[in-house]
């Protein structure tokens, strides 16, 4: 699956960020017009194959939420996949977003990523890698949920993430990738593959369809 | 029994020089590798900011391949050597036995002198193997020395690359970081929203027993982050309402129309001020829409 992020205005003539996403994953519709959202979110409950009406309602409500929770701000796409790995359920989600660097000099955005990420303490490790033709940042956290981190107050699971902050070449802009899994033993496959997703990152001046 | 020792050698000490050496040149060469891949595409000092210091690497990296070379040249040097001389003394071996046979034997004077001049013939092929290697060791110095000339000031330079790149990502933080952290942290949330899908559809078990039968509102409500989702769809709420919503002027002074069709559906009573005095009360409804009309 090949998913494609619009830089800047709308149009036709627009350059986009294109990434190679395993068809594993499904996109959470995020489309601004209604139709086609609503029309988006049936494939999904469709491509789910999900028959208990209770289950399609909530995920349909839920789909919606997070489609509004999204209309604006920088996360321009997530996307969920429900897979089976060593004969095992496996889950995890990767969402998306673009960033504004203010510099075009991917390698000043990258020291100046990393080391504000760094500062802050949030991840437990920052590094500095090259990803094909790409410099990037990945910092890696586990964040255990704790009491009040939902709504009920119980205490939910332990998500694992890594984020990857990679600049887009010739544009002041960072796609910044974040993949997190509550099934920690499957760590490492879900790692290298979102290495490998933002080693896949190009900008091409066509029009595919894209997210949003 | 010669007298003397034409071709003096250690060769387990030749062995230790010669793999001293040839890790010598393996660090250089993986360590000018690595030099040379800074500044290329993928790079992080292949912008602006770290190019000065790649720059000023790459050309250290030359450096250090005029280093490699001599380095190499003197491992040659140090094997032919010790391959040579081991050649000597085996030969001078030969000659020593040989002149332990004719020792005693008057008749065996000329050979022996013969014997003794070959091994003097040797020892100057030692002598001259051994000025080739002190050679090689000269052209070494040479090269060290070559460098330390020619980057006289490769710290300095270094040293105000380095501050300058500093200054610019101390720079960037200031303006760019909180926004960046701010993404990370949205990500981070709507990562953990996601996930509350694959509960939904019994992929995952957040904070519970597989197969431990939870309703999907108890499902939404224990996901990591699901407060979050709330109070950000209120905040949304709020936000677009004002601006979505028709704005109230009640300009239409149409004597209570509205609030007549509101009390035939149901006891609640809207008081319009300035409106139609007809209308009743809204404190005997107990609550009731108040406008403040024109």
């Amino acid at each position: 699956m090949r998913v494609a992020l619009q830089i800047g205005h709308r149009t036709r003539a627009a350059p986009v960020i294109v990434l190679d996403v395993p068809p594993d994953f499904h996109q959470v519709p995020l489309q601004t017009e209604t139709e086609t959202r609503t029309a988006s979110q049936l494939q999904l409950l469709e491509v789910m194959g999900l028959s208990d009406p209770a289950q399609r309602e909530a995920l349909s409500l839920y789909l919606e939420a997070l489609a509004v929770r999204l209309s604006d701000g920088t996360v321009v796409g997530t996307a969920f996949c429900a897979v089976e790995l060593d004969g095992h359920p496996s889950t995890a989600t990767l969402t998306v977003a673009l960033h504004p660097t203010a510099t075009a000099d991917r390698g000043l955005a990258v020291m100046g990523a990393a080391e504000a990420m760094r500062r802050d303490g949030r991840y437990a490790t920052v590094d500095i890698r090259e990803l094909g033709v790409h410099p990037a940042v990945t910092g890696m956290a586990e964040r255990p949920s704790v009491p009040g981190d939902a709504a009920s107050g119980e205490v939910g699971a332990t998500l694992r993430e890594m984020s990857v902050l990679v600049p887009v070449p010739g544009h002041e802009q960072a796609a910044m990738l974040t993949m997190s899994t509550p099934c920690l033993e499957d760590w490492e496959v879900y790692e290298t593959l979102l290495l490998d997703i933002a080693r896949s990152l190009q900008v091409q001046q066509t029009h595919p369809d894209f997210i949003r | 029994m010669l007298g003397f020792d034409p071709t003096p050698s250690d060769p387990q000490r030749l062995v230790v020089l010669s793999d001293a050496l040839r890790k010598i040149v393996q660090a250089l060469v993986q360590s000018r590798t690595e030099l040379s891949r800074m500044g290329r595409t993928g790079s992080v000092w292949d912008g602006p900011a770290g190019a000065p210091i790649a720059t000023l690497l790459r050309r250290y990296s030359l450096q250090l391949s005029a280093l490699e070379e001599s380095l190499v040249d003197c491992l040659q040097a140090v094997d032919n050597w010790r391959e040579g001389a081991e050649q000597r003394q085996a030969q001078i071996a030969n000659i020593v036995a040989a002149v332990a046979d004719v020792a005693g034997d008057a008749g065996t004077e000329d050979r022996r002198t013969r014997l003794i001049a070959a091994a003097r013939e040797l020892g100057v092929d030692h002598d001259r193997a051994a000025a080739d290697l002190a050679l090689a060791f000269d052209e070494l110095s040479g090269a060290v020395e070559q460098i330390i000339r020619a980057d006289d000031d490769l710290a300095g330079e270094l040293h105000r690359a380095l501050v300058a790149l500093t200054a610019a990502i101390d720079d960037w933080i200031a303006a760019e970081a909180p926004e960046l952290l701010r993404t990370a942290i949205a990500l981070g949330e709507v990562a953990g929203l996601t996930t509350v899908i694959s509960e939904l559809v019994g992929i995952a078990a957040l904070g519970r027993n597989p197969g431990e039968a939870v309703g999907v509102s108890d499902i939404i409500a224990r996901s990591p982050g699901s407060h979050r989702l709330i109070k950000a769809l209120r905040r949304q709420w709020l936000d677009v309402a004002p601006a979505a919503l028709p704005e109230a002027t009640f300009s239409h002074r149409q004597s209570g129309g509205l609030a007549r069709r509101l009390s035939d559906r149901r006891p609640v009573h809207v008081e319009v001020a300035g409106t139609d005095s007809a209308a009743p009360p809204a404190a005997a409804s107990g609550g009731g829409l108040l406008g403040s009309g024109e």
